[in-house]
């Protein structure tokens, strides 16, 4: 069992590691590249299915153990329902009831209410500032000064200029310092990974046991 | 002493604004510019320059060369939640890219994106007459993007087979031309996530293409370090950047055209032949509302940019005004601690 | 009759978002029915969009398509492609879930190998020669702007010919800073600790502003909608 379960998972890490690594530097390889590049959507395909089951799943469990939000996972599921049908009967249509009714459900409740929801950040940030923002140490002040310049530079107008340039300055200058220190750093830790994954020395994507 | 001590001085009432006034302070600062209709105008910067210049440059090779023409492919890679900043970078970019004549070509990365992408195409390219399958195409989705970015090394149709609306990639007449880095003059990311260091990873490092990126503020500063090196040929950044591109765009605009938009839009389809826009793509006719909107649309970031300045400044004095509480309630601490006061 | 329907889907837009504004207050049942309309639609929307653009494009037409050309090893893989993706549905019985190691082993193993060398090139190659050259090919430590400066003292000038090494020195000092951050005593990284902490605090900074920018457009856009395009329609539909 052990090698259907962990030896043969770890052999075809190796040996699609190994092409991989191949297909992109032996410019022979680029048929079979090519062939790989458009078997591989398969297979993410339907890791899509994952998330959409689990969700599914969650709502129905949780509709059997909490009578008192079942109210809330019943509505879950008939917008659930009433999407996906539209959608799957109104993309196969030109035009028609469905396929309206399947624009119009994305574009005024999906969108608007995600688009909420994440904008819900604007206020946390701006709470958050007011209340994690305190100068201790002259580092910290130096944190604050410089978010303060570029964030008065980006909306800067007429005498407020000064600080147009000011930001320009941080954002090209020390930003691009930071960063880039940063990426090389980043850059050198994934290709590290990527080797050991490939050597089968890391071994975490495969979960426990 | 003992009640000294719960007695509340000024600076903590500084330091302890309830929730609901910051936030209620926060909506007076961003709806009333949206009320009093304030328009102000955003100065424009380099690297945003840099990518009208690009475009612009694609225009006038497509001039010289009519037969050979350059295209623009412009990954969608963003979804719902980031709309009010990529939208106005995406409409500006788009009418840039028909109003000079340049061929798109679309594509979005994961599922979410996919309605939001061919709502707002169809939209942009109904405004400039542009035809579907001849100047534009939504190639649809493009899951995982790497093996996609790497097939338009050569051709990317066998990786698509069908259009997002299931038309034969191989009868789209766009595509016979338009299916290789060699035919895009420049490759425009519109991304709300790290999808343009993938666009880097692949279209730029592996196979030389221009890469520019409009992206949304939250990742530009790790972008400015691309930027500065020359892998990305200019960046929009942020609501700000979007304003600055649709100055421009619409400035170009007004001197391509050279109409009243109203009237531009209300005339657009009166004389043309009708079976040249099939009804599935977009309806070759406009509503007096769908008008208004197009035109509220085209400056719809700079129209965010007074209430912008008000929100920047606002938390600025938030800070400031947690700042000097903080900075008192110290003093008045360490005072009490050593008796010089207070005791 | 006609006003309704222009109408109706916008304002529910609306309604909806101000129901979810209804949290900054407190939770509420109001804002709880929204966020499970969303939950549902979000899902009933992503599978719509994977039958429509993942099954039928990317596994039958391909697979149909190489059969009806003669192709069948290509036809094969393609369905060995798709048995192996249905092993992630393996993943729902605890007793089974070792089986979607498969797919997993498989796209976590092509995409390592195939990454390396871009990533070599776009965060490290290409990086390191930005640190020494500018993209129009001049060097970065060029004393030649300084010269310039000593001819012609101006701000701009000065500015310009101390960018360069700011960058260089900068971009040095963060990896010396990240890569020995554990206790050191050299010299060398304790003296450029300081230093470094400069360069990243404004760089920081600046990426703090950013980001506060970003999230205040984001409640920005919804008030646009309400506050523009939603009342742009309610006045032309109302008004005629």
């Amino acid at each position: 069992m052990n090698f259907w379960k962990r030896r043969l998972p770890l052999a075809l890490t190796v040996i699609y590691g190994l092409a991989g690594f191949a297909m992109q530097i032996i410019p022979a390889l680029n048929g079979y590249r090519d062939i790989q590049n458009s078997w591989m959507p398969i297979l993410f395909g339907f890791s899509i299915a994952i998330g959409v089951a689990s969700l599914t799943k969650y709502h129905f469990t949780k509709m059997r153990r909490q009578p008192e939000e079942r109210v809330y996972s019943i509505i879950t599921f008939i917008s659930l329902v009433v999407m996906a049908v539209a959608g799957l009967i109104g993309m196969s249509q030109d035009g028609g009831v469905f396929t309206k009714l399947f624009d119009n459900l994305f574009s005024y409740v999906y969108v608007p209410l995600q688009a909420t929801i994440f904008s819900l950040l604007a206020f946390y940030i701006t709470s958050a500032a007011y209340r994690a923002f305190k100068v201790s140490e002259w580092i910290s002040t130096l944190l604050l000064v410089s978010g303060f310049i570029v964030m008065l530079g980006r909306v800067a107008f007429g005498p407020l200029m000064v600080f147009g340039k000011l930001s320009e300055w941080i954002m090209a200058v020390p930003t691009v310092a930071a960063m880039r220190g940063l990426l090389i750093g980043i850059g050198l830790g994934i290709m590290a990974t990527a080797i050991k994954i490939i050597l089968g020395i890391e071994r975490s994507y495969l979960g426990g046991e | 002493m003992a009640e000294d001590k719960n007695e509340k001085k000024w600076y903590d009432y500084l330091l302890t604004i309830k929730k609901p006034l910051v936030y209620l302070g926060m909506f007076l600062v961003v709806i009333i510019p949206f009320l009093s209709r304030c328009k102000l105008k955003t100065y424009e910067t380099d690297l945003v320059k840099k990518v009208f210049t690009r475009v612009e440059k694609i225009h006038e090779y497509n001039k010289e060369h009519p037969d050979s023409k350059r295209g623009i492919l412009l990954g969608f890679d963003y979804g719902p939640s980031t709309t009010p900043e990529n939208d106005p970078m995406l409409y500006a970019v788009l009418r840039h890219a028909f109003l000079r004549d340049i061929p798109v070509v679309a594509w979005a990365p994961y599922v979410a994106y996919l309605q939001l992408a061919e709502g707002r195409i169809k939209r942009i390219a109904k405004e400039y007459k542009a035809e579907y399958g001849k100047d534009y195409v939504f190639m649809g989705l493009a899951y995982p993007p790497t093996p996609y970015m790497i097939s338009t090394g050569t051709d990317m149709r066998p990786m698509f087979n069908t259009d997002y609306y299931g038309n034969d990639v191989y009868k789209l007449p766009i595509l016979d031309r338009f299916n290789n880095y060699d035919a895009f003059g420049l490759v425009v990311t519109i991304s709300g996530t790290a999808m343009p260091e993938v666009w880097l990873r692949y279209a730029n490092s592996l196979y030389n293409q221009d890469v520019a990126v409009a992206t949304t503020a939250v990742n530009a500063a790790k972008f400015y370090a691309y930027a500065a090196s020359g892998q990305f040929t200019g960046m929009i950044a942020g609501l700000k950047g979007a304003a600055e591109y649709e100055q421009m765009v619409t400035r170009l605009e007004n001197k391509v055209i050279d109409e009243d938009i109203k009237e531009y839009l209300t005339g657009l389809y009166k004389n043309v032949d009708k079976d040249k826009y099939p009804e599935k793509y977009y309806e070759p006719e406009y509503t007096k509302s769908e008008i208004n909107t197009a035109i509220l649309r085209r400056r719809q970031a700079g129209r965010g940019m007074s209430s912008q300045f008000g929100a920047h400044v606002y938390v600025i004095i938030l800070i400031i005004i947690g700042n000097v509480g903080y900075y008192f309630k110290r003093r008045d601490e360490k005072r009490r601690k050593t008796g010089k006061w207070g005791a | 009759m006609e006003a309704i329907s222009t109408l109706f889907w916008p304002t529910v837009a609306v309604l909806l978002t101000l129901a979810i504004y209804t949290f900054l207050w407190e939770d509420n049942p109001i804002y709880k029915v929204a966020e499970h309309i969303f939950t549902g639609v979000s899902v009933g929307y992503m599978i719509a969009q994977s039958w429509h653009n993942i099954i039928m494009p990317k596994l039958i037409v391909p697979t149909t398509n190489y059969f009806s050309n003669g192709r069948y090893l290509l036809a094969i893989y393609f369905i060995i492609g798709g048995l192996i993706g249905l092993l992630y549905l393996s993943r729902f019985s605890e007793k089974t879930s070792w089986l979607s190691r498969y797919p997993i082993a498989i796209t976590v193993g092509f995409y390592a190998g195939f990454k390396i060398v871009p990533i070599w090139m776009t965060n490290v190659s290409k990086q390191l020669n930005a640190t020494i050259q500018y993209p129009n090919g001049d060097s970065m430590l060029n004393l030649k702007m300084f010269g310039k400066f000593f001819d012609n003292p101006t701000w701009g000038n000065f500015i310009s010919a101390i960018n360069g090494p700011i960058i260089v020195i900068g971009v040095l000092l963060v990896l010396i800073y990240f890569f020995f951050s554990f206790s050191n005593d050299n010299i060398v990284v304790r003296a450029s600790r300081k230093p470094a902490l400069v360069v990243l605090m404004l760089g920081f900074g600046g990426s703090f502003g950013y980001t506060f920018m970003a999230r205040i457009s984001l409640f920005i856009g919804r008030m646009n909608y309400i506050f523009s395009d939603w009342i742009e329609i309610l006045t032309t539909t109302l008004g005629g």
